[in-house]
């Protein structure tokens, strides 16, 4: 009985002890884990444990709950063993992990006391109750669609949990109509269930069915599944699917239990309905799947399906046994190619292709569920090869990051960040980099090869040669150096999580000022790359491997010249930028743009004679489309925004087709105000991947165009 | 039919028609105070079950949970007007249409007329037009309000039975719906300021 009472109370304490413990609350929810699991360990195999109705006849301990409580405290344990694992690797996941082990373990002690639960009304109260503690779980890493899949969730709970508490009032008038005290105990109930059917039992058992369904993902309400699964970290996520899925489960056996026998037809027309209706939809659903995570969801869907058709009709064996050979090709993982992080679209044709690639060694073929094992990147006897996230390669990634750096460093700079004083940098700079030893001898182009001294950084482990491009003179291997002529490069970080926005922040706050920040996805991974400028002019690459999932902290509310950059790089690769301030599309690049440019989120000042004032986005002139957003009062202009990405005209991806050498008009055309210093980017951008250095005279011609172009 | 659940059917039925969230939450917190007052009028014998039902029906329904909404949507200063099911001649008949469904599956549920027969029908159209609220809509504060309607009428017709629950699980079902009614106002709040913000477009 005590055993019982602590799988509750334990959890409960654990959790109020939580808030307290700070970062050490980890260690103490392994260790409620524990000895969770321990007692349902014991209450499940142990002769002495303690078997019947408890406190009242409101717990019970019987078979269902032995094997259930135990079920759930293993899959809590691995949970929160997951956790102290990723706490200890990733610290910077420590922020507010009180609350979150406090929430979590508020979830077990429910969970445990709907499945000790003999009452219908109090196993539903904790069944609720997890709702309550998991959907913050479910918005923890406090992105737009994180919310919006923990309300989903939300919101599909609550319905669904007042759907089975109407049905559960339908069955009370049902036994109120036969002439019988309603009563909501189990064990009593299984008594009073064999009196006549009426219409109230059968509205009650269909609207239990359909609640509980809801719970467990079930067709038709089934949507919030894929989005909370996706969206969770993956903690919660296992949660979700191994201990209040069980929850749910067990709620609706114990109503089955009681009046499937009073109800075949109704009962098996329900399950076998709903477990169809969710076969079918995980089914087509996994086909059009674009990661693991949603893949799992639509997996436990089928999981659910097979089940409510287990427990629906009794002479369908052949039916079931189908369904069961159905769902465990997808166990065993046939149409699951996917390895390591892996998150390309799944469709048909590829669906084959990555069969044949990744069908494992013959060994592997025996193993059980190696399709989720594959999924969840563990292959069990080696590891899947991962794709490069870039089609052209990693090599075309980095030349890309390497144009779009040069290029946005121009631009930055031309557009008059600060004065142009080019002809003297370029003195300076070169007095600042000589060059001993290395002999200097302007051709007839003016273009001179440039010494292979590269600044003395060691090359970057793993760092490939670029493809050589036909044409093309041979180029020497990447270095470190960013090859530049004009500014030195003191440093090509590789860094990780959290620490690549602190080293930003660091230099940020030294004085360093932000020329250009952008993001590439690699695999589940995001490499964000920061380009500063010092004082002097010299530049600094910070570059970093992000979880994509778990990103950063916004350097936005500091240091606001990054805003419109984490804008994009959000945008670009999901990458999650916490608490920024004003994290809405810059570019509206992708499926959904067209129709959400016209509905561009301005800011607004509100008053009476407050007025605004649209200019564009078609403007006269040569400069690109934009809408100018003038919010006024009076002759006073008291906000401007710019809402960009009217056109699209894949210039990134153009400029990696072809010969180099031809893509000159192709840069100049990238904005009509910025034609010559963009130009100038991607001649010096050519010239420094070739070996080859401008001399000065060519350099400031170069450089005076630049300046006259921007003359009004 | 009582004067009360004609009421009730009143403001169960008017905000449908006017597009305001003022008026839907003033009708959630009426149909709040109509359920009290039932429960009232039946001059049940006082008991600490009566009380924590008023406090149910009265305080956290009737007040509680629309003014917790009320005050989420004016420090958002939203525009008046809200739809709650769309604005249009069908969605118009169909709500006429689930009327009508309501008071078929009362006359199938509880065949004999009578306030029982009319409370059903009223709870049974109460639990359709919230489903379809949920349905037709996709803000938050409107799905927040479709939920709402639900619970209510699921109130509505727990309130025709004389089940009574042990006092411990009455206390602990008035905080789980307080809890949900406070994380409802707490997500309407934080999804209007996402949704000023759109939705990030990814390119995977």
């Amino acid at each position: 009985m005590i055993a019982a009472l602590l799988l509750v109370a334990l959890p409960l304490l654990g959790a109020l002890a939580a808030l307290a413990l700070g970062h050490r609350s980890v260690l103490a929810a392994v260790l409620v884990a524990a000895t969770s699991t321990a007692l349902g360990a014991w209450l499940a195999f142990s002769q002495g444990a303690p078997s019947g109705h408890l406190w009242g006849g409101y717990f019970t301990v019987d078979p269902t709950s032995r094997l259930f409580l135990l079920v759930i405290n293993l899959i809590f344990l691995g949970v929160v063993g997951h956790v102290r694992g990723r706490m200890q690797q990733a610290p910077e996941l420590l922020d507010g992990i009180e609350r979150f082990i406090a929430l979590a373990l508020t979830f077990l002690a429910a969970a445990n006391l709907s499945v000790l639960s003999n009452h219908l009304l109090l196993g539903w109260l904790a069944l609720e109750a997890t709702s309550l503690a998991a959907a913050p779980l479910v918005a923890r890493r406090a992105t737009a669609t994180a919310v919006r899949a923990a309300w989903g969730y939300f919101l599909f709970s609550s319905v669904g949990l007042g759907i089975t508490s109407l049905g559960f009032a339908c069955l009370a008038r049902s036994l109120e109509h036969s002439g019988a005290e309603p009563v909501f105990f189990f064990d009593q109930l299984r008594t009073l269930a064999s009196t006549p059917p009426d219409a109230w039992r059968e509205v009650g058992l269909a609207l239990v069915i359909v609640g509980y369904g809801t719970k467990l993902g079930l067709a038709p309400m089934y949507s919030w599944l894929p989005d909370a699964y996706e969206e969770a970290p993956p903690s919660v996520t296992a949660m979700l699917a191994g201990v209040q899925f069980n929850c749910a489960l067990v709620g609706l056996l114990r109503v089955l239990q009681v009046y499937r026998d009073g109800e075949p037809r109704m009962v098996s027309v329900a399950l076998l309905g709903i477990g169809l209706a969710s076969m079918a939809v995980s089914t087509f659903s996994v086909i059009a799947t674009h990661n693991y995570k949603r893949l799992l969801a639509y997996a436990s869907i089928n999981h659910g399906g097979v089940i409510a058709i287990g427990l629906g009709p009794r002479r369908a064996g052949r039916l079931r046994a189908g369904a069961l050979r159905g769902q465990q090709r997808l166990h065993q993982g046939d149409p699951l190619p996917l390895g390591g992080q892996d998150r390309r679209p799944l469709r048909h044709p590829r669906h084959a292709r990555g069969l044949r690639a990744h069908q494992g060694p013959p060994g592997e073929r025996a193993l059980p569920h190696r399709g989720h094992l594959r999924a969840a990147g563990l292959s069990p006897l080696r590891q899947l090869p991962r794709r490069a996230a870039h089609p052209l390669g990693a090599d075309a990634g980095r030349l890309r990051d390497r144009l779009r750096g040069l290029l946005r460093a121009a631009h930055g700079d031309l557009r008059g960040h600060r004065p142009i004083d080019l002809p003297d940098d370029l003195g300076r700079v070169e007095e600042a980099r000589p060059s001993p030893g290395a002999a200097h001898v302007p051709d007839q182009a003016g273009l001179r090869r440039r010494p292979r001294h590269h600044g003395g950084l060691p090359a970057a482990p793993g760092e490939l040669p670029l493809r050589r491009r036909r044409g093309l003179p041979r180029r020497r291997p990447m270095k470190r150096s960013f090859p530049l002529r004009r500014w030195a490069v003191s440093e090509l970080d590789e860094r990780r999580g959290e620490r690549w926005a602190e080293r930003v922040r660091a230099r940020l706050d030294e004085g360093l000022r932000v020329v250009s920040a952008f993001a590439r996805n690699e695999g589940s991974d995001v490499i964000a790359t920061a380009l500063l400028q010092s004082e002097s002019g010299e530049l600094e690459l910070v570059r970093g491997r992000l979880d994509r999932a778990h990103g950063y902290h916004s350097l936005t509310p500091e240091h606001p010249a990054m805003h419109c950059f984490e804008r994009e790089m959000h945008e670009q690769t999901g990458l999650r930028i916490g608490a920024h301030p004003w994290l809405k599309p810059l570019r509206y690049e992708g499926v959904a743009a067209s129709s959400a440019m016209g509905a561009h989120p301005f800011y607004k000042i509100q008053g009476k004679e407050v007025h605004e004032v649209q200019v564009g986005p078609v403007h006269a002139g040569v400069i690109e489309p934009g809408a100018f957003r003038f919010m006024c009062l009076g002759e006073r202009v008291h906000h401007l925004e710019i809402q960009l990405g009217y056109q699209h005209r894949g210039v990134e991806g153009l400029l990696l087709k072809g010969d180099a050498r031809s893509k000159a008009q192709l840069v100049e055309t990238i904005a009509g105000d910025s034609s010559i210093a963009h130009g100038l980017a991607y001649a010096s951008a050519i010239e420094a991947l070739s070996g080859l250095d401008a001399d000065a005279a060519l350099e400031r011609g170069r450089s005076g165009r630049a300046v006259e172009s921007r003359a009004p | 039919m009582t004067s009360l659940l004609t009421g009730y059917m009143l403001v169960l039925l008017l905000p449908l028609f006017v597009a305001s969230w003022r008026v839907s939450l003033t009708g959630l917190s009426l149909q709040g105070l109509l359920m009290a007052w039932m429960l009232l009028v039946r001059r049940p014998a006082l008991s600490v079950d009566l009380v924590v039902t008023i406090v149910d029906l009265a305080l956290v329904r009737g007040l509680v949970a629309p003014l917790a909404l009320r005050r989420v949507l004016r420090s958002q200063r939203r525009p008046s007007r809200e739809d709650v099911i769309p604005p249009n001649l069908l969605s118009w008949s169909i709500v006429v249409g689930l009327v009508m469904l309501g008071f078929q599956c009362a006359a199938w549920l509880h065949p004999a007329p009578g306030a029982q027969h009319a409370q059903v029908a009223v709870a049974a159209t109460g639990v359709l037009l919230g489903l379809f609220v949920l349905a037709s809509q996709n803000g938050t504060f409107s799905q927040a309000v479709g939920a709402l309607r639900l619970e209510y009428a699921i109130a509505l017709f727990e309130l025709g039975s004389p089940t009574h629950l042990p006092l411990a699980l009455r206390l602990a079902q008035v905080t789980i719906f307080l809890g949900t009614v406070l994380t409802y106002a707490h997500y309407v709040g934080r999804l209007r300021s996402t949704e000023l913000a759109a939705p990030a477009v990814r390119l995977q």
